[in-house]
Formats: C-alpha cells, sequence, structure tokens
C-alpha cells in the first residue's frame, strides 16, 4: 500500500504532466469531443486506484495502456461504434516512444503561456481572477469592488479557473459547462 | 451520479473557497469528505490545484516593483486586443483594475512593439495545437518549428520547419502572413497548410477554404505572386516559378490527413510513402531499389511504422528485415 501523500506526488509529478501527450491521444482515437472530460477523469481515477498498491515502474506506457483499454471497454459498450473501430484499438500497438514527450517549458515560456490564457477569457471573468490572483482580493472584496454579487463572482472563478487549467494543460482553454440540459457539446474541451 | 464536467465545476468551486479568508476547519473537514466519496473527485481536485499552481507565476507580479518588474506586470496582463484605444475610450473609473488596464493602453502605445514573439516546436512523430491570441489556431506536424510574432500592425508567423495547418481567424486591419523558407503566405481568414522542405527548396500550401496569396521574396527572382483559393495547392520549387494544382477538395483532405494522424497514398510509389514515414519515425524505414517503383494506396497511421512494414509483407510479400534501428524492405 503506498501512502497518500506518496500517492498525490506521484500522481503531480509523473502523471499531470502528461496531460498534453494523453489529450492529443484520446482526440484523435474518439469520435465524440464531448466525451473527452469523462473520458480524461476516468481514465485518471482507474489510474490513481492501481497506484495506490504500488506505483507502477513506468508511468507513461501504463498510463496510456490504461487510456487504450478504457478506450475499447467503451466502444465496446457503446456498441454503435464501427466493428473497424475496434479491431483498430485493438490492433494498436502503442508505440510508446512514438508519444514524443513535450518539452519541458521554461519559466519565460510559462509566463507567456499564461498570458495567452489570460487574453483568452471573457473581460469579466479575466478581470475576476487578476483582482483575485494579482490584487490578492478576497471574493468578498472582488464583488465590492465590481459591484457584483459574491455569487457571480464565484461563477467566474470557477469558469476562469478551470479555463486557464485546461489551457496550461496543453488544450484550448474554451470549456464545456454543466448547465446545458441536453449533452450537445457547445464547445470543445 | 454526477457528469465530469460537474465534477470538475465542483472541484474548482472547494479550490477557490480554500483561498478565501474564513476557511474553517469545519469547511476543510467537508472538503476531506467529498475527496474521500470518489476518486474521480480527487483527481479531478488534484488536477486543479495542479494545473492551478502553474498560474501561480502571475502572483509574483504582485510585490511592489522596482522599474522591470512594473513593465513585465503591465506586459503581464496586456491582452493583445486588436484596438489598443478601447481602453483609452473607457471612462476613469476608481477601481484599481480599470487603472491597471489605462496604463497597459500607455504601455502598448507607448512601446507598440511585439506583444509576443514565441516559439512552438514538435519533435519526431510529434503534433501540437497552438490557439493564438487573436484566435486563430496552428496545428503542427512532425519535427515542426514555428515563430510567433504578433504586433498591433500585422501576424507574423515564421515557419522554420516542417508543417503546419492554420485556421485563421478573420482580422481584416491585421493581415496574417507565414514565412517560409524564400516565401511569404498572406492571407485574410481562411483555412490552408504550409510545408517548408528546405532540402529540396521547396514550399507547398494546400488551400482547404479561403483565399491566400503566395509570393517569392527574392529580389532576383521574377516570380509574380499566386492566389490559390479553396481545393488549390500550390507548390513552389528551386528558384522558378510556382505551380497551382487546381483540384478537389479532396486532394487537399488527402494532403491533410496528417491532422487525424494519418498518411493516405494514392497510386504512391513506395520510395515516395517511406519518405513520408521517415518523417515521422524515428525508427526508418529503408527501401531496395527493386522494390521502389511499387505502387500503393490506402490509410495508414503515420506513428505506426509497424503496421506499415507488416501489411507489405503479407500483402505485398515482400522481405522485411529490421537491424540497428533501421527497417529494410526489398523483393
Amino acid at each position: 500500500m503506498v501512502d497518500s501523500e506518496t500517492l498525490k506526488t506521484w500522481f503531480f509529478r509523473e502523471v499531470l504532466p502528461l496531460e498534453p501527450a494523453l489529450m492529443r491521444f484520446l482526440r484523435r482515437r474518439w469520435r465524440n469531443p464531448a466525451e473527452l472530460v469523462d473520458l480524461r477523469q476516468d481514465i485518471y481515477a482507474r489510474v490513481y486506484d492501481a497506484a495506490r498498491d504500488g506505483l507502477p515502474l513506468q508511468t507513461k506506457a501504463f498510463l496510456f495502456a490504461t487510456a487504450r483499454n478504457h478506450l475499447i471497454n467503451r466502444a465496446k459498450r457503446a456498441r454503435v461504434i464501427s466493428f473497424e473501430l475496434v479491431a483498430d484499438l485493438e490492433a494498436l500497438s502503442v508505440a510508446v516512444d512514438a508519444i514524443t514527450p513535450d518539452r519541458h517549458a521554461t519559466a519565460r515560456e510559462e509566463l507567456n503561456r499564461v498570458q495567452a490564457g489570460l487574453a483568452r477569457l471573457p473581460p469579466r471573468c479575466r478581470e475576476v481572477i487578476v483582482l483575485r490572483k494579482i490584487e490578492g482580493l478576497s471574493q468578498r472584496e472582488v464583488a465590492a469592488r465590481m459591484g457584483i454579487g459574491e455569487d457571480t463572482v464565484e461563477r467566474q472563478m470557477v469558469q476562469g479557473m478551470r479555463a486557464l487549467v485546461d489551457f496550461m494543460l496543453g488544450g484550448t482553454g474554451r470549456i464545456r459547462r454543466a448547465a446545458a440540459k441536453e449533452p450537445t457539446a457547445k464547445e470543445q474541451s | 451520479m454526477s457528469g465530469a464536467v460537474e465534477i470538475e465545476e465542483r472541484a474548482a468551486r472547494w479550490l477557490a473557497r480554500r483561498k478565501e479568508p474564513g476557511w474553517s476547519d469545519a469547511d476543510q473537514a467537508q472538503l476531506d469528505a467529498w475527496l474521500q466519496e470518489s476518486t474521480s473527485h480527487e483527481v479531478a481536485y488534484l488536477r486543479l490545484e495542479y494545473g492551478w499552481s502553474k498560474v501561480d507565476r502571475l502572483t509574483a507580479l504582485r510585490r511592489p516593483s522596482p522599474r522591470s518588474e512594473q513593465s513585465d506586470q503591465q506586459e503581464m496582463l496586456a491582452t493583445p486586443e486588436p484596438k489598443p484605444r478601447r481602453a483609452l475610450e473607457r471612462p476613469l473609473a476608481l477601481s484599481a483594475a480599470a487603472s491597471v488596464l489605462l496604463l497597459i493602453a500607455a504601455a502598448l502605445v507607448w512601446f507598440g512593439d511585439e506583444l509576443t514573439s514565441d516559439v512552438y516546436a514538435t519533435g519526431l512523430g510529434g503534433h501540437e495545437i497552438v490557439p493564438l491570441a487573436d484566435g486563430s489556431r496552428i496545428e503542427l506536424n512532425t519535427n515542426t518549428r514555428v515563430r510567433v510574432g504578433f504586433t498591433a500592425e500585422a501576424r507574423s508567423i515564421w515557419l522554420e520547419r516542417g508543417e503546419a495547418y492554420f485556421d485563421v481567424a478573420r482580422e481584416p486591419s491585421r493581415p496574417f502572413i507565414v514565412y517560409a523558407g524564400d516565401r511569404r503566405v498572406t492571407v485574410l481568414g481562411t483555412k490552408f497548410s504550409v510545408r517548408l522542405d528546405s532540402k529540396a527548396n521547396r514550399v507547398q500550401v494546400a488551400v482547404a477554404e479561403g483565399r491566400v496569396q503566395l509570393e517569392e521574396l527574392r529580389v532576383n527572382v521574377p516570380a509574380p505572386p499566386v492566389i490559390a483559393v479553396g481545393g488549390d495547392k500550390v507548390i513552389a520549387e528551386g528558384a522558378s516559378s510556382m505551380r497551382v494544382k487546381s483540384g478537389s477538395a479532396e486532394i487537399v483532405t488527402t494532403d491533410l490527413s496528417w491532422r487525424q494522424g494519418l498518411l493516405t497514398f494514392d497510386a504512391t510509389t513506395l520510395a515516395d510513402a517511406v519518405d513520408e514515414f521517415n518523417r515521422y519515425n524515428r525508427r526508418k524505414l529503408v527501401v531496395d531499389p527493386t522494390v521502389a517503383d511499387l505502387r500503393i494506396g490506402g490509410s495508414f497511421e503515420a506513428a505506426n511504422v509497424d503496421a506499415f512494414a507488416r501489411l507489405l509483407q503479407h500483402g505485398f510479400g515482400l522481405e522485411v528485415v529490421e537491424s540497428d534501428g533501421e527497417i529494410r524492405i526489398s523483393e
């Protein structure tokens, strides 16, 4: 059994940095972009649970093998997927070498990325994030400053946080909200 | 059962609240309980914590600053808006945020120079999508390097190596220009790819949608600019002029199948197909002259060299031998 601190550190250091590569992998093999967040979360949960019994020796290989198996199971369960897709997934020998590691960003590059991420946010959302993160105001103070309700501030914060994190982890920075009743994808995640 | 998006939103709300003053032990206990309810909750929360800590670089700018840090902060907050004057037109407000934005507008007018100059690159077999601040997107193919330099006057990209697909947001006041080798591709708003083959001194442009203009930049080469529209493919080679292959959207789609991770061949020689594969993979295919002229067709996963080799072996009856990181194909 692995203790929770070790588990968390492992997840931070070895799994999450692989998200850009993982998302590329999933995007290419799964037709429905609306389900990508779901898939990613499921794969992370499986990998995390498995690691409780013992951290894998090769994290990258383990992550992608888990991802591949999960896709196959999902495809089989959905039953509307064509036979070709399943055969294709099974025949796919994940040449882990061919999944190029992303280069480690320098501090400057990360700063640029944050800047670009901020630029992509809607103006009010951006202002909330700037006031909280840079000015260090509390949510209440931000609400007072901007003349809006605290609930709104929290909503903007949640939206901005998710978009920025998505962007920092290699995504597009556009997010789907859970608000929609129908499962139609508004935007890709 | 909550969907994944609901769980992420919940996790974000927890993370936001945790930084608030007045976070109590009772709150912490509630968070811990929620985290323990399901591993999905835990990983969603950890993921946000990880990503959000990367945004923490922003807080480095909070401290009152010596001159250099101040311009960093202004640059940090500068959102490259197409009309920088917009902030100046805002009525003077008392909030700190607005006055910070005014300072930024001044800085933009003052410095006026490049707001961003970033380099993006992929390795062998790589594939990366880069969103740009104006809403455009660049998709980098294998072994590619681009430099992005946006100013108030123009959106410039240098394709220094490889191949990229551009999905350009329309912005009539700022042309979008791609420099590749000795050429330049200017667009207003469209979808197209540019491929640079430095060794052959060749630039290829495939247009999916819209309109581009391809020009020769060297002064001593008298080649008139060429216009290409959706469905066209332009090849500019060597010192001479450019040929436009007007065609179907199909030709362009085939050319762009790399965006789905596929290589598509249609009566392509084995030699040419192998050259394409080798752009994406470290393990190189080598073709014996006796079989180089075989024609093949079909779609193949760019990264799956083994599957391709197996197909040649079982489908065409060729001999496939691997040694020293090379795969030799012969009769």
